[in-house]
This record gives structure tokens, sequence and C-alpha cells, in this order.
């Protein structure tokens, strides 16, 4: 039994078709990035997998749960049970810590955890950084922030938008190392949105989107 | 549901980080609050603030004996045992000869009358001390006095003469008559310790009490109520309470309507945070009640500082407008709070549902 | 492009500028509605206020010892219209004439002397040179008379003071007689005042019987009247000529006395102090409370209004700092900003406006029973000062975020 399967899935906006059916199987602890030209509906798609955006038409499993027949209120507790986040923009609670932040996961997930949450950010390298807020740090320690936010609950799928679409090459290489290590230590699943083929060649599988749909899927190793 | 240390933790860092904005959204309800409470402060108190100006009218209630005179205690014991009674003084009416005409005298508590409830008096002159009279204009005029004059009454064979201090000038009828304190007036028309009626200024909403326990107090008297007074004081303070309470509403209104645009527009600058918190997992309940708490605490604080703040206008106004401060009811300052506390909830819970309702990833796009 | 931007912002931030708009026509509407109400109102409570009744009295003028020797003098009944000729016409709202005399009663064989009065209980003056018509009468100046039964429509109908009824033995519909004439009580009378103890007669009818044509002994008026002031009380035989003047055209119940005084032959006119006095205290207290009430409410909702603005500026300091970026001045980010605020001011200030319209109408059909009249003069007023309000709320946040650096914001940081 695959991890995810999608379905068919269509989602239409306004104005547009942003998914025309999509079907898609992903296997637990797998790493897979999805690369495609903007507007191909690669975000869509993943905000679909992340439970924040509902499709039109199609079912969605997830660790063996039916997205749409969840409520809303339902789909949150998934999300904090099941998935964690790493946008592309560092979207941080601008008057919160470092460590604050990680901890408001936790909160919402099940009771913080103070000692878990410096834990955390030692793990991402963030020891020295703890107390600072958002405006202090840089981009890259911004987005390893995110990184332990997104963990600090053990997820079982691990969603990331574009996740170095910010940072130079060195930064870009220390987060996708972090995002390894890490990897290789827990086994959940990695599912990366990228227009970046230094950053999607460190998946073991590949989907190429265009239009709407999934056109190509290549495994590298 | 989980309120624990970190949740006040939380509440703590989104308040004391974002100062500025906790305390426009403050700076607001306390206005807003202090505007409320002062117009409604305003609007309790002008019934008794005008029923002050319109003593001026004088008596609403007139005591009359059906057997003549009345017994002069009943000046002294009606007030202290009669309930709302705000005026009360002794009059005393008869004829003198002065200068071989008939004149009518009225005998009057001066001391009483000076700076109290029955009013309405335009004396040019000063009130009269032992051995002087008041004129009334008309006197004046026809037997040509000018002040200081000494004038001589005769009643029966008593003789007594008399300074004028002042004369008055009232469009009724003292301005065809002598006015003597009314000890000198009894003993000039030989009625030792009686009255011929008692002017009594009763509240105008108790009026109807205040001629019951009267007619009690005082046995063979016929009490009325001068219906001109009472009819016409009744008339306007209805309708300035009516105006006052339209206007207290209006301001409400329009005072929460702009607390809550206020309101409105800090959440709507956090709709990202609200996008990103149910992002990582926060259930509409959890978020809502974060915001909801933080909203009661502006609440109340704008509460209390605009019940300080509309307590002291409301002082500056009456004092302003009456020259005498007005006692402001304590359930106001409770009032006040729930107030700021609804209005600050209100007025985020809208926004927050709201922003609450959007894709979480619309929203983290910055759409 | 500059009109094109202006659209877009409103249109992509329309619920952040709506609340703009919304908070700054509250704040509009309540301000001219209380602005009007306070000018509106010393008129209409002032009319209220006449439920006290008269407030000026007509006498005969008598000189010297004559006026108290109990020779009756009298006014003559055909002056009476010519209070409507004065002035100040307009503001004289009732009139009643009396004529005091002495009558024999006779109810059941039984005599009592007795004082009646003869007056218009209700009487349509023809005004000289008008088509219209003037309502004049007791009724018009004693509203708070109290009858038991119904006021006399036939000239043998005489009302009967309560006093007067119970010492006779009268009540309504109870048949007397006055002089040897027949008449009948139509009501008994209850004032609480000296009236209790009087009969009151059609003035035309007493007048015949007393032999006393067109005479009258006294009339009371009741005029619309602007408060005392200090300057109101100045003793007018030492104004100077212009003081004369201003003091005479103004509508003080003195300088309407003296212009009453001086169309009534033979009269002399004193203000009844009573009433007035009280009356210009009451409209004088009222119209302050008013009017810093409206103070007060202008400066909160100006200062509500700011914090409106402010908080919904201060999100768009990033968009400033991309306008930076692309090489905007300081100038032309306060102009976009600056207008936005323009036009925010401007509408926010006519629906203020139009909203203080039904306001004002409101509180006027509920609390006077007529409709105030919003005046046209408030409304550019209203819009001038939403504007300012608008504007200035906006000075603050655009200064602030005119200091902030482009690359700092971009960066996605506050």
């Amino acid at each position: 039994m695959s991890f995810i399967k999608l379905d068919n899935i269509t989602k239409e906006y306004e104005t547009a078709h942003a998914l025309r059916g999509a079907d898609l199987e992903v296997d637990r602890g797998e790493w897979v990035s999805i690369v495609g030209p903007s507007g191909s509906g690669k975000t869509t798609l993943l905000n679909i997998l992340g439970c924040l955006d509902s499709p039109t038409s199609g079912s969605i499993l997830i660790d063996n749960t039916d997205i749409n027949m969840l409520s809303e209120d339902a789909l949150a507790i998934f999300r904090r049970e099941i998935i964690g986040f790493i946008f592309q923009q560092s979207h941080l609670i601008p008057y919160l810590t470092a460590v604050e932040n990680v901890m408001l996961a936790q909160y919402f997930h099940s009771l913080s955890d103070e000692k878990e949450a410096i834990e955390a950010l030692k793990r991402v390298g963030l020891g020295h950084r703890l107390d600072h807020r958002p405006s202090q740090l840089s981009g890259g320690e911004q987005q390893r922030v995110c990184i332990a936010r997104a963990l600090i609950n053990s997820p079982k799928l691990l969603l990331a938008d574009e996740p170095t679409g910010n940072l130079d090459r060195e930064n870009t290489k220390i987060i996708l190392e972090l995002l390894k290590k890490l990897h290789s230590e827990e086994h959940f699943t990695i599912i990366v949105v990228t227009h970046d083929s230094f950053v999607s060649r460190w998946a073991q599988r590949v989907l190429t989107m265009e239009d709407g749909r999934i056109t190509k899927d290549e495994f590298l190793y | 549901m989980k309120i624990n240390r970190w949740f006040f933790i939380l509440l703590k860092k989104s308040i004391s980080q974002r100062k500025g904005r906790v305390f426009i959204a403050t700076i607001s309800v306390t206005l807003a609050t202090a505007v409320i409470v002062s117009a409604v402060s305003i609007s309790m108190g002008i019934r008794e603030k005008l029923g002050n100006e319109l003593k001026a009218y004088g008596a609403n209630i007139v005591v009359v004996s059906t057997e003549g005179y009345l017994n002069e205690d009943y000046s002294e014991k009606v007030p202290k045992t009669v309930k709302g009674i705000e005026g009360c003084t002794g009059q005393l009416y008869g004829n003198a000869l002065a200068k071989k005409m008939s004149i009518e005298i009225i005998g009057l508590e001066f001391e009483r009358i000076k700076g109290s409830a029955l009013g309405g008096w335009r004396l040019k002159g000063r009130w009269p001390d032992k051995g002087e009279a008041l004129a009334g204009i008309n006197i004046k005029n026809a037997l040509n006095l000018t002040d200081g004059d000494l004038i001589m009454l005769e009643s029966g064979d008593k003789k007594m003469s008399f300074r004028v201090s002042g004369f008055v000038e009232r469009g009724g009828a003292e301005d065809n008559a002598f006015m003597l304190d009314i000890k000198e007036a009894q003993s000039l028309l030989g009625l030792e310790g009686k009255l011929s009626a008692l002017l009594i200024r009763g509240k105008t909403d108790k009026l109807k009490e205040v001629v019951e326990q009267i007619k009690e107090q005082i046995p063979d008297s016929d009490v009325k109520t001068l219906k001109q007074v009472a009819y016409a004081e009744e008339t306007i303070l209805k309708k300035i309470q009516l105006l006052m309470a339209l206007v207290t509403l209006v301001v409400l209104i329009a005072s929460a309507v702009s607390v809550a645009s206020t309101m409105g527009a800090t959440v709507l600058e956090r709709r990202e945070e609200i996008g990103l918190m149910k992002a990582i997992g926060g259930t509409r309940k959890e978020i809502s009640l974060f915001y909801m708490v933080e909203a009661a605490i502006i609440g109340v604080t704008g509460g209390v500082a605009g019940f300080i703040l509309g307590f002291i206008s409301a002082q500056a106004v009456s004092k302003g407008a009456f020259n005498s401060y007005i006692s402001i009811p304590l359930y106001i300052s409770a009032v006040s709070l729930l107030l700021g506390l609804g209005i600050a909830i209100i007025a985020s819970h809208f926004p927050v549902r709201e922003a609450m309702r959007y894709n979480p990833a619309m929203i983290l796009r910055g759409e | 492009m500059f009109i094109r931007l202006l659209k877009r912002s409103f249109y992509n931030q329309k619920k952040a500028m709506a609340l703009m708009v919304v908070s700054v026509t509250m704040g509009t509407a309540i301000t001219a509605s209380l602005i009007t109400l306070s000018f509106e109102i010393t008129g209409k409570v002032a009319k209220e206020l006449r439920a006290f009744g008269a407030n000026i009295l007509v006498e005969p003028n008598v000189k010297g010892l004559a006026s108290l020797s109990g020779q009756q003098r009298y006014l003559r009944e055909e002056d009476i219209i010519k209070t409507k000729t004065i002035f100040w016409r307009h503001n004289i709202l009732g009139v009643a004439p009396f004529l005091e005399t002495k009558s024999v009663i006779e109810v059941k064989d039984k005599n009592t002397k007795i004082d009646t009065i003869g007056t218009w209980f209700e009487k349509e003056l023809p005004l000289p040179g008008e088509a219209r018509s003037f309502p004049a009468g007791v009724k018009t100046v004693s509203l708070w008379w109290d009858i038991d039964g119904e006021w006399p429509k036939k000239n043998e109908e005489v009302l009967v003071g309560v006093t007067a009824a119970k010492l006779m033995g009268i009540s309504p519909g109870a048949a007397l007689r006055i002089n040897g004439k027949d008449f009948r009580a139509s009501g008994i009378l209850n004032t609480g005042g000296k009236e209790d103890r009087q009969i009151f007669l059609n003035l035309e009818t007493l007048q015949e019987m007393a032999s006393l044509k067109g005479k009258i002994s006294k009339v009371l008026v009741s005029a619309l009247t602007t408060p005392m002031d200090d300057f109101a009380y100045k003793d007018p035989k030492t104004m100077t000529k212009t003081e004369y003047e201003k003091w005479y055209c103004t509508g003080y119940v003195t300088s309407i006395a003296k212009q009453v005084e001086e169309v009534f032959l033979g009269s002399s006119v004193k203000p009844i102090w009573q009433v007035a006095e009280t009356e210009g205290k009451v409209l004088d207290r009222l119209r302050s409370t008013i009017y810093i009430l409206s103070i007060l409410t202008l400066f909160a909702t100006a200062l509500g209004v700011s914090t409106t603005m402010i908080s919904s500026l201060l999100r768009r300091i990033e968009e400033i700092g991309l306008m930076k970026a692309i090489g905007a001045d300081s100038l032309k980010i306060s102009t976009i900003f600056l207008s936005e605020a323009f036009v925010i001011g401007i509408s926010g200030g006519l629906l203020g406006y139009l909203i203080s319209i039904a306001v004002v109408k409101f509180i006027g059909l509920k609390v006077f029973g007529t409709v105030l009249e919003q005046k046209a003069l408030l409304l550019p007023i209203a819009i001038f000062s939403a504007l300012i309000i608008a504007v200035i709320g906006s000075l603050l946040p655009i200064k602030r975020a005119l200091k902030i650096k482009p690359a700092i914001v971009l960066k996605g940081v506050e």
C-alpha cells in the first residue's frame, strides 16, 4: 500500500485550470522532487498534498486517510500529526524568537517542550541563535528554523515549496545536506517543489509537470 | 483547547513585541468607551441637572389650610418628615395701610428663599435685615420710593416702620406688595405663629407621592399641585431625556463601528500569521481563542482606561455646562468594562473568522 | 499610470479601504449630527419651554397712586392683533386677553360674589394683510389647564375653578346664573393656582354684561426668546445707539416686551421673570452640553479614524519599500498615499453627511415631532474635516514608512 495515492486530481480556479488530472503514488520514506515551468501546477499540487487547499475533483489518500472526508478542524489535526511544511519565504511569526517559533508548532501539536525545541534547533545548527527574532536571522538561518519547526512533531510527510528559492548556493547546500541527514535518520517522506536542477538531483525520484499534468516520472537511483 | 503556560507566553510576546499596534487598538477602544461613558453619564445626569435649573420656576405644590391659617411649625417639620422635598417655605398674606393706601403684605422666610429652590427673584438692592422690607416694582413706582426710604405700615392698631432695602420685579403678585420677614409680618398682622400657605418644591418625578405624604402630615389642609410648573417641567425633562438618550445611542453606534474598523484593520494585517498558524496545525478554535483572549485584554484595558477618561470628560462637560459635578453610578464602570470587552471581541471576531475561511495556501502566497 | 495605480490599490485592498471609509464615515456622521443638533436645539427646546406658559405680561400703565386706588384702567382689545406686527412677530406663539370683574353668582338660590374673568378660550385672529389667521386664546398660553368636562364652545358656557365649584356645589354640566343671566358650566378647571377660585367666560359676553365693550385688563403673551445674556441685562436707557439697535433686534424677552409695549396703547409690558429667566438658563445649559459633547466626540472620532488609518497603512510598509526599490522618490510615494487618504476622506465625508441627515431627522421626529433640517452648509465642512482627519491620520504612518530602507523590507522582514 503506497503512502500517498492521488487519483485524477483536478483543480480549477476562477480563471484557470491549475491541475487537469494528476495521478501519483509515493511510497513511505521516498524523497521526491517536482519540477516544471512556472504555472505548471507544482505549487497547487503541493498545497493539495499538504491539505492547505482542496481539489475540485479526484481522491487523495495519505497514510490510509481519505482527505476529502475530513472536516476543516480534522484537517488541522491531520496536518499537525502527519505533515511538516517548509515555505519559500520563511514564514515565521515576527514577534517570536527562533525557539518560540518552534515551540508554537509543538503547542498546536501537543505540549510545548522548550528542551526539545532547543534540541531541534541544535540539530539544524542554530544552537547559538535560539533567542534571536526572525529579523535578526539571515535567510538561511530562517529557513533552518523552519526546518526545525517542520520536523519538531516527527511528521511522516515533509513538504517543501522552493525551500532554497531565496538562498545562495552555499546556503542551499547546507540546507539540503541537513535535510538529507535528517531524512536518513528519521525516514519521513519528502516532497520538494523546485525549478532548480541542483536541488531536484538530491531526490530519489523526479516528477516533471507540464500544463497541470505529470508528464515524466524518473527514478534517479 | 489548551490554555497553559505557553499560551500566555505566546500572548505576552504578541502584545509586548507589537506594542505599537496593541497601543493603537487599545487607544481606540479607550476613546470609544470614554465617549460612550461620558455620553451615558451625562444623559443620565441631565434630568437632575436641568431639574436644578428648573427650580427657579418655583414651587410646584401649595398647601393652604381649610381652617384659615396653618401652624408655622410645618415649614420646619414637613421637609424633615416627607421624602422628595427640595425646598419649602411658609408665606403669610395680609393687607396694611401705607400712606393711607391699602397694600398687600407678604411675609416671607428670606433666609430660605435667598439661595434656594424657590427662585426666580429679580432683586435690585439687597435682601432685608431686621426692620427692613422689599417693595414690589409697581409699589415703587406708585409711591415713588427709593432705596433706604422709611415706610410706615399700619394694620389694625399696630404701626411698624420699615426701611426699604430693595425692589422686586417678578411679573407676579409680588410686584404689587411689600415683602417683610415672616416674623415681623406676623406681629404686624397680629397673626403670631401663623402661615397663609406653605410653598413646596417636590421632586418632579415623585410629585404624587410627595402630595400624598403632605396630606397625611397636615390635617385640615388643601394640598394642590401647581399644574403650570409640574406639567411644563415634566414635558421638558422628558423631551430632553429622550433627546440625550438618542444622542447617546448614536454616539454608541458610531463609536462601536469606529473601533470595530480599527480592530478589524489590525487583524487584517495579521492574516498571514493566521494562515501560518493554520498551516502548522492550529485548529480554528485554538487560533481564534488566542486572538479573542488578546482582544479581551485590549478590551479590558481600553474599558478601564475609557471609564477613567469618560468619567473625567463627563465631569468636564458637567462643570462646563452646569457648573457642578455629576454623580456617576458605580455600575457604569462595570458596564464600560463590558462595553470595551464586547466591542473589542466582536470587532476581532469577524475578521479572524474571515481570515480563517481563506485557504492558508493563498494567504501564505500573499494573495 | 497614477490613476491606474490608485484604482488598483483600492481594488486590491477592498476590505482595508472599506474599513477606513467606514471609520471616516462614522466620525463625520456623528460630528455633523451633533453640530446640527447643537445649532437647532435651542430653537426647538425654546418652543417646548413655552409649555411653561406666558413669559410676557401686558398691563395698563398707571402712574402714581392711581394704580393702587382701586380705580380700574383698561387696555384696548383692538391692540392685541398688533403684537403680530412687531419686529419679532413670528416669535409670538400665543396671546390671550383677560378682563377681570367681580360678579354675583347664583346657584340654587344661593348668591356668592366671585372673580369672573372674560377671555378667549380659543380664537382665530385674522392677520392684517395676510390670508392666514393666528390661533390665540388661553389654550395657546396656558397649556397646563386641566379641565374636568369640556372647554366652553358657546357664549353661555363657562369654566368654573375647582375651589369655587366646591364652594358652590357646581359639577360639570350644572346650570348657574351670573349677574342674573343663565349660564352652564361646561367644565371644572384645576390649575392649583388662583384660577381655581375664579370663573372664566367668553370675553365678549362679559364685556357686554359689564358695559366694558372693547376693554381688557391684561394680556398674557407667550413668545419665543433668545436666552438672556450679560448684554441683555444692561439697562436700555444707558445703551449707545448701536448697542440699543443690537438689543432691539435680538429676540431677548426684554426687547420683545419693549416692542409689544410700543404697539399697545397705554400699556406697561414686563417679562414674567420667573418663567423668562429660567428658560434662558435651561437653554444655555442644554446648548453648552450638546456643544461640549460634540467637541468631545469630534476629538475622539478624529483619533479613532487616525488609528484605523495608521493600522491600515502600517501593513503596507513592504509596498512602500518596493516602490522605493524601483525608483520612486519620497514625494511620489507620499503623493500616492495622500491621494488615497484624499479619496477616503471625500467619500467618508460625503457618506457621513448623508447618514447625519438621517440621524438628525430621526432625532428631530422622535423628540420634537418635527423634521430637523440638516444644513447644506455643513456638507463642505463635513467633507473638508473628513479630509483633514484622513490626511492627518495618514501622515504619521507615511512618515514612518518613508524611513524604511527598501533592502530590509524586500528581504521579507519587518
